[in-house]
């Protein structure tokens, strides 16, 4: 093949950031040596008011310095195929990124930037997940770049109608696919799931307060201990739940303020975010697979979101590479038409017909479900026992936990399921506490697994687990207790050979 | 839903065991790291005879705890042996292996994107490698090939995975 690679006459830099770099590297020198500024506070508090000024003054100013030389050595190049970003004052380090091994280019845009007209452009590899990310661009440094790599990575002649220079503040794109509205986004914050855990713990806190708390404490709130009844718990429990509530949907309001979901040219692009504002931009191609996550509160109402896994990172995602959030919330019958426009390889019918797990399987998670409350419940007993003060008979407390964990298993159960249609692509359900359905083109898969406990082999049972590229945890999808001979047939239609 | 004769079937179990040397490496290793549990449990049990000072309840039990520990080393690798298989085709690699839990890993040749060769102190000794298959969804293993093996092996995926790319 041909070098499909432009020649460099548009090669960029080496050039600096804009100097709004400064700034904000900055307030984060100062947010990050708050302990310094606390130290010095309190050596010089016995001194005069001057002194004291004097002191932060000039650690303010050692921290401006020390920006600026940085602002000055850090320095970026977008030539002979690769970006270049060198950085450090006196370790220089450089970081090179070959146009190939880009997977994307997505934009953050903090607060200071919009206020300056700067944009972060983090440009994303594929596997592992290093990043570059440039910092504090102006718009117009920020296209030249974008439209650098875009030349390079499409292989294609330079063509000024093809440029995705419109990097300006409001991008114009080609077609919108979804928006959230602000009732969409409070429904989310609502039936985000973090209410759970966090009331779960509150509880917890409580208990082991009145248990724990020396009674001395307790004698000097502003209350009697005596007075706390249970409809006192149960006011203070909805209290909290509240405040729960309303901290996740700030949050839902924070992450998802003005979502908005466009097409252009084979690629996704989302823009979301009211403090940060970030445009991540994903092409068609290097969707590995689409989930529909139901969480417990949502599916109840119809209710899920829509996720993309990708064998890439994605900017704000960090800490589940390789997934990005398509759609926060929507209504389940509304997926179809939605994914008809975004990604067509990956529409189901609403009402998809899973093969589901052998009746056989049921007895195992009922089994595993009671043995964990059971176990759980055991634990607690013990640790009552050996914790002074407390009567063993504290532990029943979690009994509940045994058929409510019964109840988890014959969930996991019935929401199990797979297929494999017409159109070559196999379906997986299954449920961690939410229900995810993963829908992946057979050519996606990367390994399949089957694996049998002896206890297993016994039943003739199996788990099978299929993994597609990259590190997202719903892009490893794992059903246990499938028919042997089941898994063993899906895993072959899933090999490479071709059908005939 | 397709028939499930249109599939090509799987074999029952891949083609090949691994060399016997697996077996004495898998030993040598396992040895290695018991004699330092020996090692720590020999100290462990001095520190609780010179504190609580019940000598034969604590020895009984260390030398318990050293007979599983030692007998485990030596047979698991027997075990292990006996329960491996695997087999590179033309369009997929096969391995099973495993004795409580049998698991079954299928990679097509297609997906590998490059192939490491280990070579571990002990398996230097006894001219072996591992060799690290990995994919972009993670790696598999090969363990205690005789070296010639491991190098035919790999440059046959690597072969294959070229004409696989060119298809």
């Amino acid at each position: 093949m041909a070098d499909p690679r432009p020649s460099d006459q548009d090669a960029i830099g080496p050039e600096r950031l804009h100097p709004v770099w400064v700034l904000s590297a900055f307030g984060n020198g100062i947010r990050n040596s708050i302990a310094l500024f606390i130290g010095v506070g309190l050596s010089l508090r016995s001194q005069s008011g001057i002194v004291l000024l004097a002191g932060i003054v000039g650690l303010l100013l050692l921290i401006l310095g020390y920006r600026v030389l940085q602002w000055l050595r850090i320095s970026y190049q977008a030539a002979d195929g690769a970006v270049t970003l060198k950085t450090g004052i006196l370790n220089r380090v450089e970081r090179v990124v070959p146009v190939e091994r880009i997977q994307n280019v997505n934009t953050v845009a903090t607060p200071i930037d919009r206020l300056f007209n700067t944009l972060q452009l983090a440009i994303e590899t594929a596997g592992t997940g290093e990043r570059l990310t440039l910092e504090t661009l102006s718009f117009c440094q920020a296209a030249d770049v974008q439209r650098w790599i875009d030349r390079r990575r499409a292989g294609q002649p330079i063509d000024a109608s093809t440029d995705s220079g419109e990097l300006t503040a409001e991008p114009e794109p080609a077609a919108v696919l979804h928006v959230m509205s602000t009732g969409d986004l409070l429904v989310a914050g609502l039936t985000s799931g973090r209410v759970g855990p966090a009331l779960a713990l509150i509880a917890a806190a409580i208990r082991f307060g009145t248990d724990i708390v020396p009674e001395r404490y307790w004698n000097r709130l502003p209350f009697e201990p005596d007075d706390v009844t249970t409809t006192g718990i149960l006011l203070l429990l909805v209290v909290a739940a509240l405040l729960a509530w309303v901290l996740s949907v700030i949050s839902a309001f924070i992450a998802y303020w003005q979502f908005t979901l466009t097409l252009q040219d084979d690629a996704i692009t989302i823009t979301t975010g009211l403090l940060d504002r970030r445009r991540i931009t994903i092409p068609l191609s290097r969707i590995q697979a689409i989930s529909i996550v139901e969480g417990p509160l949502r599916q109840p109402f119809g209710y899920a979101s829509l996720m993309i896994e990708s064998a890439s990172r994605f900017a704000g995602e960090s800490e589940d590479a390789g997934s990005q959030t398509l759609i926060p919330l929507i209504k389940r019958n509304h997926i179809p038409s939605v994914l008809e426009q975004a990604a067509p390889e990956y529409v189901t019918d609403a009402d998809l017909r899973l093969d589901p797990l052998p009746r056989r399987a049921l007895r195992r998670y009922l089994v595993a479900g009671g043995r964990e409350g059971a176990l759980i419940t055991g634990a607690a007993i013990v640790l009552f026992t050996l914790l002074p003060r407390t009567p063993w008979w504290y532990g029943l407390a979690l009994l509940p936990l045994v058929p409510v964990l019964l109840l988890y298993g014959y969930a996991q159960f019935r929401d199990a399921g797979w297929a494999i249609d017409d159109r070559e692509r196999v379906i997986i359900r299954r449920r961690s506490i939410d229900r995810i359905t993963t829908i992946a083109p057979r050519e996606r898969v990367q390994l399949r697994t089957l694996s049998q406990s002896l206890f297993q082999r016994r039943a003739d049972l199996t788990t099978m687990t299929i993994k597609l590229a990259g590190r997202s945890a719903r892009g490893t999808m794992r059903l246990v207790h499938l028919d042997a001979a089941t898994g063993l047939q899906i895993v072959e239609r899933l090999g490479p050979r071709r059908l005939p | 839903m397709m028939a499930a004769d249109t599939a090509t079937m799987l074999p029952p179990e891949p083609a090949n065991r691994l060399d016997r040397r697996a077996v004495s490496i898998w030993r040598l290793n396992n040895l290695i790291f018991a004699l330092m549990l020996l090692l720590f449990t020999a100290v462990a049990a001095w520190l609780l005879i010179r504190v609580a000072g019940q000598d034969r309840l604590v020895i009984a039990i260390a030398v318990l705890l050293s007979a599983i520990v030692l007998a485990i080393s030596w047979f698991h690798p027997e075990f292990e042996w006996r329960y491996w298989r695997f087999e590179v085709r033309e369009d997929e690699i096969d391995l099973k292996h495993g004795w409580f839990t049998a698991t079954r890993t299928l990679v097509p040749i297609s997906r590998v994107q490059h192939i490491d060769t280990r070579r571990g102190l002990v398996e230097r000794h006894y001219h072996a490698a591992t060799l690290v298959i990995h994919t972009a969804a993670g790696t598999v293993e090969i363990p205690a090939l005789p070296e010639e093996q491991a190098a035919s092996i790999a440059t046959r995926i690597t072969a294959l995975a070229k004409i696989h790319d060119d298809l």
